[in-house]
């Protein structure tokens, strides 16, 4: 492989990376993509087959067509394809550790934030709006990288616009949406790939970006038409085709479901928030709808949407999320055994909130 | 012991709190925990907002629970102290002389003393060396000035 040379100041550091990926585009070539999130454009190229092939996958229900400036640009390669190899994140200003085993370290001005990930590093430009990253072989990415590829530089961007990453996932019906609340393992990504799969449209599941307030009313944002499954759950979905992927060292084995592999599905790029519902798994045959108070629906979402977020909520996404679980109606969902009346109790939610 | 003359506050550069539907939710982002007062408890949070003595505090229970002063400023006392413990509330100058007591409702509520549930369950989370940081600890994009746009 050839080498990089890494200066120590921090916009030479990322004018390396331009160039180690202008490289990497000479040897390679690229796979060009342009997407859609919010309404802003963002122009996404990769170097190296099997890497685009996994990353753009994610990605592929925000696509559109190439029209003016990008609000961002995304740049990835390949080294093990193209040979270029990547910079080290060296940031020591501020650093911290994810749950998923990642690190995140910024600059000491907040510009340049990186994200080191088993065998990549992305780094984002934040006042250019640039996210350049390189993975050490495409095709040897863990579950988080194919489900939820660049999450903590997306979602600072994001967060940069006012637009504030929570831990949900998000269906609707025509123009209405439910935002599905609350920690792992509660039954959100069960709720919503059922519905996906009956008539409500699938916004996402895991990552929605959240916009708006009281007096505008609430958006979630879909970034990945991906959902994880644990093994045995994802077997009920068989005809989403999932695919059994390692997690990061020392998570739970998992699966991936592409919603955008399936013709049937409708996905969505962003839906009006109406009603937020907290699903849990109960012991008995039926689900029902029963309502929940917003000090309920704010305690379901604090520990993953405030804790575990890369990076963590900062104190305005907090108070976006107080706000929105007192202006929006909360319902607990319990879930019973029979998984078919899951879309008919988040119809129901969808008619209260209509009705109300 | 507090004292009962000594007003508080929110430790606002840490906790974010709210009362949402008579429950106050506060959030100590710095160490993970996490708080739920209900009934009473809400209006004692809302004194502390409100820059309120442990006293003045009382006065507004007795106002509106059926409790006397003594045992509203006894269980306010007691649940003030767990909250600067927890660093959630701080001590905000020195005693002083309560306000004027606000007027007794007409009809008061039956009376719960009021009591905090703790949630620290990601705490461990935090505990990560180092964890990982707030987007507020990455401060506004520096650079040329493009920084978070308010929508």
């Amino acid at each position: 492989m050839s080498t990089i040379a890494e200066p120590d100041d921090n916009h030479l550091r990322f004018d390396s990376l331009r160039a180690g990926f202008a490289r990497a585009v000479e040897v390679a070539g690229s796979r060009d993509a342009h997407l859609e999130l919010a309404g802003h454009r963002i122009r996404l190229r990769i170097a190296g087959d099997a890497l685009a092939a996994s990353i753009v996958e994610p990605f592929a229900h925000l696509h559109a067509p190439a029209i003016g400036e990008s609000h961002l640009c995304i740049d990835m390669w390949d080294c093990r394809a193209t040979g270029i190899p990547g910079l080290p994140a060296t940031f020591a200003h501020v650093q911290g550790r994810s749950w998923d085993g990642g690190t995140i370290a910024a600059s000491a001005d907040g510009r340049f934030v990186s994200h080191a990930l088993r065998g990549s590093v992305a780094w984002l430009d934040r006042a250019s709006a640039h996210i350049i990253a390189w993975y050490a072989d495409g095709t040897d990415l863990s579950l988080v990288q194919r489900a939820k590829p660049l999450q903590p530089v997306l979602a600072l961007w994001a967060s940069d616009r006012s637009l504030h990453a929570v831990h949900a996932a998000l269906i609707g019906r025509g123009t209405r949406g439910v935002l599905l609340v609350g920690s792992g393992r509660a039954g959100k990504s069960t709720t919503a790939i059922t519905c996906a799969q009956d008539d409500f449209t699938y916004a996402g599941d895991d990552w929605i970006a959240l916009d708006g307030d009281g007096a505008r009313g609430y958006a979630g944002h879909s970034l990945y038409c991906t959902a994880t499954l644990e093994v045995e759950h994802a077997r009920q979905f068989a005809d989403l085709a999932p695919v059994s992927v390692a997690g990061e060292p020392g998570a739970r084995h998992k699966c991936l479901l592409v919603l955008a592999r399936r013709s049937g599905v409708r996905l969505a790029r962003s839906l009006p928030v109406h009603a937020l519902a907290l699903p849990r798994v109960v012991d008995a045959a039926d689900s029902r709808i029963r309502p929940a108070t917003g000090a309920e629906a704010l305690m379901a979402m604090i520990p993953s949407s405030v804790f575990t977020m890369a990076p963590r909520a900062g104190r305005r996404d907090v108070q976006r999320l107080f706000a929105l679980c007192a202006d929006l109606p909360a319902y607990w969902l319990e879930i019973g055994r029979d998984l078919r009346q899951i879309p008919l109790r988040v119809g129901d939610i969808l008619g209260r909130g209509a009705a109300a | 012991m507090l004292n009962a003359h000594i007003p508080l506050r929110p430790n606002g550069d840490e906790v974010i709190g709210k009362v949402i539907e008579g429950e106050a939710i506060l959030i100590n982002l710095a160490t993970g925990s996490y708080y739920a007062l209900p009934g009473a408890g809400a209006l004692v949070w809302g004194g502390i907002e409100d820059h309120c003595s442990a006293e003045e505090i009382a006065a507004r229970l007795a106002s509106q629970y059926e409790v006397t002063l003594d045992e509203a400023r006894a269980d306010v006392l007691a649940l003030a102290g767990q909250l600067v413990e927890e660093r959630i509330a701080l001590c905000d100058g020195d005693a002083r002389p309560p306000a004027d007591a606000p007027a007794v409702a007409a009809s008061r509520k039956p009376y719960t003393p009021p009591a905090m549930n703790v949630y620290s369950d990601m705490r461990n989370l935090l505990a990560l060396d180092p964890p990982m940081p707030t987007i507020d600890a990455l401060g506004p994009v520096g650079g040329n000035g493009n920084g978070r746009q308010e929508s």
